[in-house]
């Protein structure tokens, strides 16, 4: 009989310039490369052809090979056989449809970042005037916050921009907070206000270790996620290495995550002594590798590359618009609006006249804009969809917006 | 983990014998394989794509959800009742008598004062609701009776809006019977961009069957004269819209429309049943007749239209697709919450779309019953009656929670209204269960013909009915 054989619903083929590819499984997240032998294949059953008509279009596949292969798909649960040619639905949400249809279409922020001051204490070495990129940059302290000007968020400008996102159905609140003991009251009235909002998900993000035990013990009243970050350093000072007596002395610190900045290699000893501190205390970590600029691109290219795992939502979502852009909207003190925080070239407006953000060239357009299909080097690329892609590190580094020099797969 | 039989969904069988379910509650569709493995339906479950009952089970409403909702869905348009007058009798008109709950033909113009009053407060909601959707434009429309026999007013309302509100950019859009369209109209209408749609039953014979004068004389000669004017005038051809019946020939209708390059076929309706006994008129002959010549309509359409990438504003794409195109649109639900209001089937918030009467009333649509207002134009939106209708409402469709389309059906106020309130009859549940179960097959006929061709022939209907609105912008 004449067999047919089609990846599920749920799993896709993504082909590469390079004749490669890669099959997404949005169920369970997971995401196969396939060598350009396999792609073929697949790339013929994907358009209902059948078993019998790839081996005569593919001479030199030999039969055992391909039903080898294709066992071994069935096996895993990636597709099935059928003894006619078959639709199959892609599971995909359209969000293209959705946003070309009027009555349809409607701006969603799925992230805030409010930076609420720009002075701190602390001395890291990432600080302005910056030097140094890495991973995470826009919930680190960028660097290009601190400024010898002081400058706080106004509560009535904050009231604004909570009413404001509310409405626009976001859900997470990242408050970017250098340094909370420099004006501890503030910072506290600004959380009050924050919490008052009822937004699924409200982060602060604090950037100096130097916090006393009861600024800590009143922000764990509240139900935030509390991340502190850290530099990781072979010789500790102070603050740094109090940090630690201080966490494993409070109640509930399971809503803080430790955010280590790492420089270079000479401190992996001690990264890992620190990761091992951390989980001791049922603390989350998180890492983030910070690299010189004028370093970072060979860094970059030379060091294995991570992708996130898949899902209906991401895969869908990072066909139309960039999966860390898409969504995102950055607040300085100012009330100035950015796509990122670390894209500071690309004004969209300013909370006093919100409506401006969204006009024909709004923010919304710039997350679609940014998305890897409009990237000329990642449009042919096979796990595009699922790059941690970082525009704003890709700007500094290139200073071009829709250039990727941090990969040199194609 | 739930078992196959609490599983919501509607099997059908393709014409090649392929078997599909469609999960109805997360909109998606699986070929039936996916019943065979307890895996993946674990993963639809994990995953949201098979609904709990409690994704169902109502929750409180009271009037600021209400408010939210409305302004969340970013007041969609303004229908203004300029006039229940005609200068048509249509045979199968909702105002000619056919229609129990509906008010028959009247002669009543709206007056300046409640036209303005309505602009106003549309404007005071749009500007307010703004902050929940920046994308949105305002969008005016204008109905009737035939609107332009109160063409002054429209006149008004276009230029008070431009005077007055001119941060905006307004979409215009009328539906006429086309037999008014006088040089001063069109020229006004491409002046101010009001998109004119037509209302043309196909050609001559077919038109004058049901589109007539009240002494009985059939109006195509006088529309179509006008429309010609009117694609001149806009140098492209006028969108219209075809109704038919039991005893319209598709394929003449068809053959007409894809042979006169001056209209664009934006929508087919068959002639609404709910509430009417107008369909009892025909035999069940005439109904066997037409099903046969709808199967050969399809069966043509199969093979000479289906895959030609030159043939997608044909008539008959726009006859097969418009009424299967929800299945092809991809529109996952993986909510865990249940986001609407009324949790099962899929009517307006009432207030999302504000229909006003030439009193001054509002209503939830221009086409449900004008028996319960939701405010008026003095007063604003009434929001304890929109809470209390939506309420009854929800009450009347207790029992839909347990059916296999809770989360797709089409049922709406305009629907399920009748003299006693709202009330879901049985008969109407099944003939809607039946369309659909039907549509289904149609869609995976097509798209098992084509799947590219059919996403590709929807995404470059509304590619080029964009342009062309853009072009009238």
């Amino acid at each position: 009989m004449n067999m047919y054989f089609r990846l599920f619903e749920e799993c896709f083929f993504v082909p590469d310039r390079g004749g490669t590819g890669a099959i997404y499984n949005v169920f369970s997240g997971d995401i196969y490369k396939v060598t350009e032998k396999e792609a073929g294949i697949i790339k013929l059953l994907e358009s209902n052809v059948s078993i019998n008509e790839v081996l005569s279009k593919m001479p030199h596949i030999k039969k055992d090979y391909l039903i080898s292969l294709i066992n071994l798909y069935k096996e895993n649960e990636i597709g099935t056989f059928y003894d006619k040619p078959v639709y199959i639905n892609k599971l995909i949400i359209d969000y293209k449809a959705m946003n070309n249809i009027p009555v349809m279409s409607s701006i969603m922020i799925t992230r805030a970042i409010i930076s609420l001051s720009n002075q701190c204490r602390q001395k890291c070495k990432l600080c302005y005037p910056a030097q140094y990129l890495g991973d995470n940059t826009c919930i680190c302290c960028s660097g290009l916050e601190k400024s010898n000007i002081e400058q706080y968020m106004e509560i009535k400008k904050l009231n604004k921009i909570f009413s404001a996102i509310v409405k626009l159905k976001c859900k997470n609140v990242v408050l970017k907070i250098p340094d909370i003991e420099v004006k501890t009251e503030y910072f506290f009235q600004c959380l009050d206000i924050a919490t008052e909002y009822l937004f699924e998900n409200i982060t602060v993000l604090l950037g100096n270790t130097c916090i006393c035990d009861k600024t800590l013990n009143n922000l764990l009243n509240y139900n935030i996620n509390i991340i502190i970050q850290k530099e990781v350093k072979n010789k500790e000072i102070g603050s740094s290495l109090s940090i630690y007596n201080r966490l494993k002395k409070i109640k509930g610190h399971k809503k803080i995550s430790l955010l280590f900045i790492v420089y270079d290699d000479e401190v992996k000893n001690k990264l890992v002594e620190e990761i091992q501190i951390t989980n001791e205390n049922g603390i989350n970590c998180i890492i983030s590798k910070y690299i010189e600029k004028e370093n970072a691109i060979n860094y970059y290219l030379n060091n294995p590359k991570f992708v996130n795992r898949t899902s209906i939502e991401s895969f869908s979502y990072n066909q139309y618009f960039h999966s860390c852009l898409g969504g995102l909207i950055y607040f300085d003190q100012n009330g100035d609006v950015y796509p990122c925080p670390n894209l500071l070239d690309f004004k969209m407006g300013n909370i006093n006249n919100f409506k401006e953000v969204w006009n024909k060239e709004g923010l919304h357009k710039f997350w679609h804009l940014t998305s890897m299909d409009n990237i000329s080097k990642c449009k042919t690329c096979a796990i595009r969809y699922a790059c941690k892609d970082c525009r704003a590190n890709e700007y500094i580094l290139g200073s071009d917006l829709f250039k990727k020099v941090t990969c040199n797969k194609i | 983990m739930m078992t196959e039989e609490k599983l919501y969904y509607t099997k059908v069988v393709s014409e090649n014998g392929n078997e599909y379910v469609r999960l109805n509650d997360s909109h998606t569709i699986f070929t039936s394989e996916i019943l065979k493995s307890p895996k993946r339906i674990k993963y639809l479950e994990k995953l949201n794509l098979l609904k709990e009952s409690r994704f169902f089970e109502d929750e409180k409403i009271d009037e600021e959800i209400i408010r939210r909702k409305i302004y969340e869905s970013a007041l969609q348009q303004l229908t203004l009742e300029v006039t229940t007058a005609c200068n048509f009798r249509c045979k199968y008109c909702v105002f000619g008598g056919n229609y129990k709950l509906m008010r028959s033909h009247e002669t009543k113009n709206m007056d300046w004062t409640t036209a303005k009053k309505a602009i106003d407060l549309y404007f005071k909601l749009f500007s307010e609701a703004e902050e929940y959707n920046y994308t949105r434009k305002p969008m005016v429309t204008f109905y009737g009776g035939e609107p332009l026999i109160n063409f002054t007013l429209i006149k008004d309302c276009i230029l008070y809006i431009e005077q007055q509100y001119t941060n905006y950019d307004v979409h215009y859009s009328l539906t006429t019977n086309g037999t008014l369209l006088t040089d001063e109209v069109i020229d006004f209408l491409y002046l101010h961009n009001v998109n004119a749609v037509v209302s043309l039953d196909g050609p001559k014979e077919e038109h004058n069957r049901n589109r007539v004068y009240s002494n009985g004389k059939g109006t195509f000669d006088d529309v179509y004269i006008n429309i010609i004017k009117l694609s001149k005038k806009f140098r492209r051809p006028v969108f219209t819209i075809c109704v038919y019946d039991i005893r319209s020939d598709i394929e003449k209708i068809s053959t007409f429309y894809d042979n006169t390059s001056a209209v664009i076929c934006l929508n087919t309706t068959p002639v609404k049943s709910f509430g009417s006994d107008y369909y009892t008129q025909f035999t069940e002959k005439e109904k066997i007749d037409f099903n046969e010549k709808e199967k050969k309509m399809k069966y043509y359409f199969m093979n000479n239209i289906a895959g030609d990438n030159s043939k997608v504003l044909n008539f008959l794409d726009r006859y097969f697709i418009d009424r299967c195109a929800t299945f092809f649109c991809s529109f996952v639900d993986t909510h865990s919450v249940n986001g609407k209001i009324t949790k099962c089937t899929n009517p307006c918030i009432p207030g999302q779309k504000i229909f006003v009467s030439v009193e001054g009333r509002i209503y939830v649509c221009e086409k449900v019953s004008q028996s319960y207002s939701i405010g008026n134009v003095e007063e604003g939106l009434n929001y304890k009656k929109i809470v209390n209708l939506v309420k009854q409402y929800c009450e009347s469709i207790v029992g839909c929670k347990v059916c296999e389309i809770r989360n797709e059906c089409g049922v709406c106020n305009m629907i399920i209204e009748n003299d006693n309130g709202f009330n879901v009859d049985k008969a109407v549940c099944e003939s809607i269960y039946n369309t659909r179960k039907k549509q289904f097959k149609l869609a995976l006929d097509i798209c098992e013909k084509d799947p590219i061709w059919t996403k590709m022939a929807i995404a470059l209907y509304y590619k080029s009915m964009e342009e062309e609105v853009k072009n009238l912008l």
